[in-house]
């Protein structure tokens, strides 16, 4: 219930807000050569003509109907475009997110188990690069070796899987890496730190005097109590990368949700901006209520208080 | 332990192995050497120079066409819906319409063969293309003509606003009556309409994500925002044309990445709008892929206007005053902006079209560059300390109207910049809503009728509303829609030229016209053509295109 009235309050938001950025979208769909009767036809065509909360109680209503509306700057169903730019931007997400879990999560165990050694201060000195490197030189620069220089990967664009295999994995590459990377290394931070608290817990110390093996120690009794606060950092990073990778889609030409986002805004169509905004949000919904779940599972007193 | 150990030790080293790979390809990459302007050793595409594209083999057919640009299209099928510029090289790959422009920027016949101009009536009497038929095998005829034009009004097309009457001769032959007569009308009716099938036009919808012309090539695959494909059209025209087999356009607006997808081969032309990068690509000259060649032509067909245009509408203002707007005009060295920051594609211009172009007016006085001159100007205005005002300028072409508040600063004219995005400045000029200067930025036509009418129309669509229309001015224009002598529609556009910018009696109404920009669109070698330029923003003659790869 709590998620819904976000979601509520932060489309309204968005609606109300949306008006106050000068130009409109039919101009800007028409050209300056339009003339008054050509805008006045198409104002009229997509309703904007009517009471900005007219319009957004009308849009409400649509949704309940699973109608979304139309969009001005593409002439396509809303609903097309978003399942389709979503299916694009998850394509890139969810790989680049396991990629970031998994090495994330093992460089700050291997930090954290290694504490004050060169290896620990080499991983936090990647980490650090990682965290501090922005995804948009970063992304330049594996275009400029990797493309221009290697040539080994493509720059840019983006192949649907199904359309051919090989080259949506050769596609997919650099965005996911530069995706990854800035995520990777806010894991391992996390997962560091963690961990170096419960890593002198009396309980570890119990294990280890009863001669239960490293691994166990390690996974069992360190990994798990330090698990909350890893869990809650990647639902967080999970809703942020779903909504923020427009840098990665705009330097590697990914026709994604965050380009559909960026186009929208530069065409005043805020139909388009509105149900983005509202796809976004159910996301960040969805993982922070799959975040209270973990919680649960992770740790059994949660679930029972 | 041991074994933990050398784990350890491996891990480090592959991690300090792959930073220092990547930070020393990255070190290497060699930044090509920009050439200061002025300096000799130009570019192999020498801008401004037509490229000799001719091979002794002659054109060869096969092969698609990869095109890249920052521009997209909504929807490439439906005609009447592409109203902006950019929209015309998707509309003329798989469209045709009635006219065209020849390399000198003359109007030539397309799907028409000739025309008869009844000025009296008024009337245009065209006469068809015959065995002209559309994609989907329905032939090219006068009722097809009619049944477009017809869809065009229905959208409040300005262009087909002045036909009050269509008469179908025979398949061949259609009469157009007018409500008045303009010398614009053959261009106007002639080039914006673009002929869809009467058959496809059943369903609109499905015709908006497809297409169905004359064209060369037909739309096969449209993702909108992301790229649209185009293969051969089997019922097109012209015997053995087009060469190519398809037509593949992408969109993409990073120009840093458009740059670098370019030098790895991954497109055959790109159209670039970032100066910085257009200039590393000319100082480049060639990749693996081949030498880049600057497409660009000279004859004002399709280049890129930039000028100064103040609000003089507000009587407030200090513009409302043509001194200070002369001023102003003075106060700007536009030879210097273009040598620091053209690369050679820029051209200064002091009116309201190319040098090269038809009506630019030998015979006038340009206003120049006179700094004492824009102060004593200033001062009989009664601005002897000068005044603030706002540069509205968008990001993209940021770099020389920064130059110019400068050089206007200098007399006194003290600008604030404020950088809008592109929907902000439609906004702007369409409603005569700027307060200032706005920092314009246009592709021109060589007719002047056509193209000074948006601005000095009471009811135009761009600045029309932000500036004065005084009479002198209302009526050269309205001469020069009258006209139907070629010869003297010509003077009368000189005078206008004359009347807005001599250096004695102009009104600077316009400000400053401050350059021309080149079309930046750049090819490999091996692209050619049989004939005209591939591209030049309003001709797009693909089906002449071929690649000799």
């Amino acid at each position: 219930m709590q998620s819904v009235i976000v979601i509520f309050i932060v489309t309204l938001m968005v609606f109300l807000l949306m008006q106050l950025v000068p130009g409109d979208a039919v101009t800007n769909f028409l050209g300056a050569s339009a003339t008054e009767s050509q805008i006045e036809y198409y104002t009229k065509l997509f309703g904007y003509d009517q009471p900005v909360l007219v319009q957004y109680f009308k849009w409400l209503g649509g949704l309940f109907r699973g109608e979304m509306g139309r969009s001005i700057s593409l002439q396509m169903e809303i609903s097309d475009v978003l399942v389709q730019r979503l299916q694009v931007t998850l394509s890139i997400v969810l790989p680049a997110f396991v990629i970031a879990v998994v090495i994330g999560v093992s460089l700050g165990i291997v930090a954290a188990k290694n504490r004050g050694t060169v290896l620990d201060s080499l991983i936090s000195v990647v980490a650090n690069i990682g965290m501090s490197m922005p995804m948009f030189w970063f992304g330049l620069m594996l275009i400029l070796v990797f493309a221009n220089i290697l040539h080994i990967l493509p720059t840019s664009g983006y192949v649907y899987p199904q359309d051919d295999l090989g080259a949506a994995i050769r596609h997919s590459v650099l965005p996911v890496t530069v995706l990854a990377l800035n995520y990777m290394s806010q894991f391992c931070r996390q997962t560091r730190s963690s961990m170096l608290e419960v890593i002198r817990q009396d309980y570890v110390t119990t294990a280890k005097a009863k001669g239960v093996s490293a691994r166990t120690i390690t996974f069992r009794h360190q990994l798990r109590n330090a698990l909350i606060p890893i869990v809650t950092v990647m639902g967080a990073s999970l809703g942020a990368m779903v909504g923020g990778t427009v840098l990665v889609e705009s330097v590697f030409v990914i026709p994604g949700l965050g380009n559909l986002m960026i186009s929208a805004i530069k065409a005043r169509d805020f139909m388009v901006v509105e149900n983005g905004v509202l796809v976004i949000s159910v996301v960040v919904a969805v993982c922070n209520l799959v975040v209270d779940v973990l919680y649960g599972v992770i740790d059994p007193r949660i679930r029972n208080d | 332990m041991k074994k933990t150990g050398r784990a350890k030790r491996s891990m480090a080293l592959l991690l300090a192995l792959c930073m220092g790979f990547c930070l020393l390809m990255a070190g290497c990459a060699s930044k090509p050497e920009v050439e200061s302007p002025g300096t000799s050793g130009a570019p192999s595409a020498a801008p401004g120079a037509s490229q000799d594209v001719s091979s002794p083999s002659g054109p060869k057919q096969g092969g698609v066409l990869r095109y890249a640009s920052g521009n997209g299209i909504v929807s490439p099928g439906y005609t009447p819906e592409c109203t902006n510029n950019a929209s015309l090289l998707f509309l003329t790959t798989a469209y045709e319409s009635l006219v065209t422009y020849a390399e000198d920027g003359s109007t030539v016949g397309l799907l028409a063969t000739g025309w008869e101009i009844d000025a009296d009536e008024p009337s245009i009497t065209w006469t068809l293309r015959e065995n002209v038929k559309f994609a989907d095998g329905e032939p090219f005829n006068a009722e097809a003509v009619k049944r477009n034009i017809e869809e065009y009004q229905s959208k409040e097309r300005t262009e087909t606003a002045v036909i009050t009457a269509m008469e179908v001769i025979d398949d061949t032959h259609i009469k157009m009556v007018l409500s008045n007569w303009s010398s614009s009308a053959v261009e106007s009716i002639g080039f914006f309409v673009y002929y869809m099938s009467p058959k496809a036009l059943e369903d609109v919808d499905a015709l908006r994500t497809s297409s169905c012309g004359t064209g060369p090539f037909q739309v096969s695959e449209f993702n909108p925002g992301v790229s649209i494909k185009y293969t051969k059209n089997a019922n097109y025209w012209q015997e053995g044309k087009p060469y190519l087999d398809g037509v593949e356009i992408y969109v993409v607006e990073q120009q840093t990445t458009l740059s670098s997808a370019f030098q790895a081969g991954e497109y055959d032309m790109i159209m670039l709008a970032d100066m910085t990068i257009a200039s590393d690509l000319m100082a480049m000259g060639s990749t693996a892929s081949g030498t880049i060649v600057n497409e660009t032509n000279t004859n004002g067909q399709g280049l890129t206007i930039c000028g100064l245009i103040p609000n003089s509408a507000d009587a407030g203002s200090p513009f409302a005053d043509a001194r200070v707007r002369r001023a102003m005009a003075l106060a700007v060295d536009s030879k210097a902006i273009c040598d620091a920051f053209g690369y050679g594609v820029y051209t200064p211009t002091d009116q309201w079209a190319t040098p090269e172009a038809i009506t630019y007016n030998t015979d006038i006085t340009p206003l120049g560059y006179d700094q004492d001159k824009a102060r004593a100007l200033l001062a009989e205005a009664g601005y002897p300390d000068g005044f603030n005002t706002t540069l509205t300028v968008s990001p993209y072409v940021s770099d020389y109207f920064t130059a110019a508040a400068a050089m206007l600063d200098e007399v006194g004219i003290h600008c604030e910049l404020n950088m809008v995005d592109n929907a902000t400045e439609v906004s702007m000029y369409s409603t005569g809503n700027w307060e200032g200067i706005m920092g314009h930025y246009a592709t021109i036509s060589p007719d002047l009728g056509l193209y000074m009418g948006r601005h000095l129309d009471y009811n135009g669509t761009f600045y029309a509303a932000g500036i004065q229309h005084p009479e002198d001015h209302m009526e050269l224009l309205e001469k020069i829609r009258a006209s139907s002598d070629e010869k003297e529609k010509l003077d009368y556009e000189w005078q206008l030229q004359a009347l807005i910018y001599d250096q004695e009696t102009g009104s600077a109404l316009f400000g400053k016209p401050l350059l021309v920009i080149k079309n930046m669109y750049y090819k490999y070698d091996y692209l050619k053509d049989d004939g005209r330029a591939v591209c030049e923003a309003n001709i797009w003659s693909i089906a002449d295109a071929w690649m000799d790869k």
